[in-house]
């Protein structure tokens, strides 16, 4: 998407990413093309992705030759409205001009500056579908390297790493791909789980629309790994503009040859495709997902067996969450230990954090494990956007446990935690100023389980519903003891009896609410009830 | 290996348990010993999948409103008969079938239920319950645009409830229904993945971001506007 021109001189870069579009990056990208054939300019507009720094889009970035006092880096603007860009111009920011929208450097924001970026390090940078930008910043490094290993030293490569799921689960990736190597089958596929449903979670749909390359790149690793030669990627129906982005780059791979029957000569063959969802949470779990695949209803299976044994039409398959499989490429470029030097605990390598909600600067932060909720929310976040007192904090999508100011200074880590009911989830974390009624919040957590839940087993088909007649009943103040007491009970079977995650974590909200929060629902500050760990 | 029997799930694994109305050949999915031609799933072969290929003439509909189903007009049909020709190798194929359906026509209407199950062999229960199990299958034609509002956590914690308040009073209808105009339809969705900048709606398929109640009135006008 450039603008073929003469005599270029600078390069601007505006995003491509969803979110900057939602706030108006197209009409910036026309109206900065415009204003610099107006005065005949010699301007190329690139399309990246984003970085991340989401309160300052659309950031608009600039470099070249004539942009004064960058050293070569990029030097953005933001955010900037259609309004702004004759301004811009006036001030001449094509060559690094003074505005009030000026932020210097973009790699020294703060904010991106403190990051340790490995799965994102192209976020922002390249323009998504270049394969040609792609290779020139490190891609495709781990495929090379792949595909002159053995299979199984592939696999002990990527379980050496340390990498976990990071879809929410947290299982090794390099375990299940073990048992898919191990299975014998006709054909065996790899599954990406693009269904990222959580509220307060973006990042695989950064990677989706700012670095699809990596993704296929990790889906064609964990194929030669594991014997695998067909990828669907289930992708979420709110994604539109994730899956233009990854058909173009699908596209471009098998062009290339780096999808298809050999890939680069080397007999390996490989290819994929995107499949839409449609609209039900329930298919973010691995074996719904495969039955929606498959064209059913999104019921979960039973397991055993294991999708890594039965999965897709009866067939062994990897299934793998976008993050994790976009993890992979710099495990085998780099080795598995440089990616196990990060993080702490049994936790290694970085998380993608994505700050939600009523939070200042809103974005996301890949970081090592380890890192606390309080050093995210204050120093990366800078609080609320209301500019009111955090008072809730919840971590890890609808079914994560709420936070109270206390807890701010857990470590982000699976094991820490899991040791107060919570838990890290796909990194997304809501902010909640003083307003928020957590009763409310608690009642909204019964009610979408119940909306999403397949019904498939009783706890949670019955006890959402239930659960938040019962929570309605507490706070319209009828006969609180005892419904606060038949709710705790309610929440235990559904936390021990439900199949799947969806019933089993639904009371997590509820009673992280009851705990932290007694005084919305109208009850008094007491011990803890014996259900509550 | 396992003890446990695995569940009796209703699916073509298993004998079928409603008339079959075409051949359903074996499935050999899980046979190690059987090779396969080709690393991918091929169009035309349906090693694993359970179905032979379609003729277009096999997937108009033959009855008109059988069943109590209101029958589709013959152009919409003709439209169906098309998506179904075009998907009929395709392996899973009833979402993307449904999708196009509802691409193509707005909305999945109950008459076109029976040719969908009838072309892919399936029983229309069967379809149907696919249908109504996934949030973004209407099953009554919308308004002339779709307007979505995010009801999760991160929307709700920058005003989304008092924005969804808001918008249905302007428009006069409750979420999941139509205004009285004809001219909107308003949906809940949970999550648009927009969540550094909160709340966030969709209109007809185009996202928007930090929505304040001004900017969903101009949204809203400027949409009316067009139609």
């Amino acid at each position: 998407m450039s603008e073929p021109s003469s005599k270029v001189a600078t390069t601007v870069y505006v995003p491509r990413d969803s979110t900057a579009i939602s706030l108006g990056a197209d009409e910036v990208a026309a109206a900065i093309a415009a204003e610099a054939q107006r005065r005949g300019l010699g301007v190329r507009i690139v399309r990246t992705s984003s970085r991340g720094l989401f309160w300052l889009e659309p950031l608009v970035e600039v470099a070249g030759a004539e942009v004064q006092g960058a050293g070569g880096a990029r030097l953005g603007y933001g955010p900037v409205t259609p309004a702004d860009v004759p301004g811009l111009f006036e001030a001449g920011f094509h060559r690094g001009g003074a505005h009030a929208l000026a932020l210097g450097k973009v790699e020294a924001i703060p904010f991106l500056a403190r990051q340790e970026r490995l799965t994102f390090a192209r976020a922002g940078i390249t323009d998504p579908v270049s394969l040609s930008d792609y290779e020139a910043h490190g891609g495709l490094r781990g495929l090379r390297r792949a595909l002159g290993m053995a299979p199984a030293a592939v696999v002990e490569e990527v379980v050496a790493s340390g990498l976990r799921g990071r879809g929410g689960a947290g299982f090794p990736t390099g375990i299940k791909w073990r048992t898919v190597a191990a299975a014998q089958a006709p054909r065996k596929y790899v599954v990406v789980n693009a269904d990222e449903g959580d509220s307060g979670t973006y990042s695989d749909r950064m990677v989706m629309e700012g670095d699809p390359f990596v993704l296929l790149e990790g889906m064609a690793i964990a194929g030669w790994a594991t014997g695998a030669s067909y990828g669907y990627i289930y992708l979420r129906s709110e994604y539109p503009d994730a899956k233009r982005v990854l058909e173009e780059a699908l596209a471009v791979l098998r062009k290339t040859g780096w999808y298809g029957t050999n890939i680069q000569g080397s007999g390996f063959a490989f290819d994929a495709e995107v499949r839409v969802g449609a609209g039900a949470y329930i298919c973010g779990e691995e074996t719904a997902l495969l039955e929606s695949l498959e064209g059913k209803r999104g019921m979960i299976r039973y397991k055993p067996p294991l999708p890594a044994i039965k999965g897709l039409f009866g067939l062994p398959t990897v299934v793998n969450n976008v993050v994790s499989l976009a993890s992979v490429p710099i495990v085998l470029d780099r080795g598995g230990k440089y990616h196990a030097d990060y993080g702490m605990g049994r936790s290694r390598g970085t998380l993608p954090i994505q700050l939600a909600g009523n939070v200042k600067r809103a974005g996301l932060v890949e970081k090592a494990f380890g890192v606390t909720l309080r050093t995210l929310i204050e120093d990366y976040g800078g609080g609320t956007r209301s500019g009111r007192p955090v008072r809730a904090v919840q971590v890890g999508g609808p079914l994560g446990a709420y936070f109270d100011q206390s807890l701010l200074d857990l470590p982000l880590d699976y094991e820490a935690l899991a040791q107060h009911k919570g838990m890290v989830g796909h990194g997304g974390i809501v902010v909640f100023d003083d307003t928020v009624d957590m009763a409310e919040q608690a009642r909204y957590a019964m009610e979408f389980c119940a909306v999403e839940s397949c019904g498939k087993c009783t706890p949670c088909r019955i006890g959402s519903t239930r659960g938040e007649e019962l929570i309605r009943r507490i706070i319209a103040g009828q006969d609180v003891a005892a419904n606060h007491r038949q709710l705790l009970a309610l929440c235990d079977v559904m936390e021990h009896a439900s199949l799947c995650a969806l019933g089993g974590m639904a009371p997590w909200p509820v009673l992280s609410a009851l705990k932290y929060f007694p005084g919305d629902f109208g009850l008094p500050a007491s011990k803890e009830p014996a259900h509550v760990v | 290996m396992l003890a446990i029997p695995a569940p009796r799930r209703k699916c073509h694994a298993v004998a079928p348990c409603f008339p079959a109305r075409r051949a359903r050949p074996e499935r050999v999915a899980s046979d190690p010993s059987r090779s396969l031609s080709s690393p991918f799933p091929e169009p035309g072969r349906h090693d694993l999948d359970p179905f032979p290929p379609l003729k277009r003439d096999s997937v108009l509909p033959r009855g008109a409103g059988r069943r109590g189903a209101p029958s589709l007009a013959p152009a919409e049909a003709a439209k169906v008969a098309e998506i179904l020709v075009r998907h009929a190798d395709l392996p899973g194929n009833l979402l993307p079938i449904l999708h196009d359906v509802q691409h193509a026509l707005g909305w999945v209407p109950a008459g076109a239920i029976g040719q969908i199950a009838k072309a892919i062999g399936r029983s229309r229960a069967e379809v149907h319950g696919v249908v109504t199990f996934y949030h973004d299958f209407r099953q009554e034609p919308p308004g002339r645009h779709v307007l979505k509002v995010c009801q999760a956590e991160s929307c709700q914690a920058c005003g989304s409830r008092e924005l969804t308040a808001h918008v249905e009073r302007t428009l006069g209808c409750q979420l999941g229904s139509t205004s009285p105009d004809g001219a909107v339809t308003v949906e809940p969705v949970y999550c648009l993945g927009n969540c550094a900048t909160s709340p966030a709606v969709q209109l007809d398929g185009r996202l928007h971001g930090r929505v304040t109640t001004a900017k969903i009135d101009a949204l809203l006008q400027q949409a009316r506007s067009q139609s």
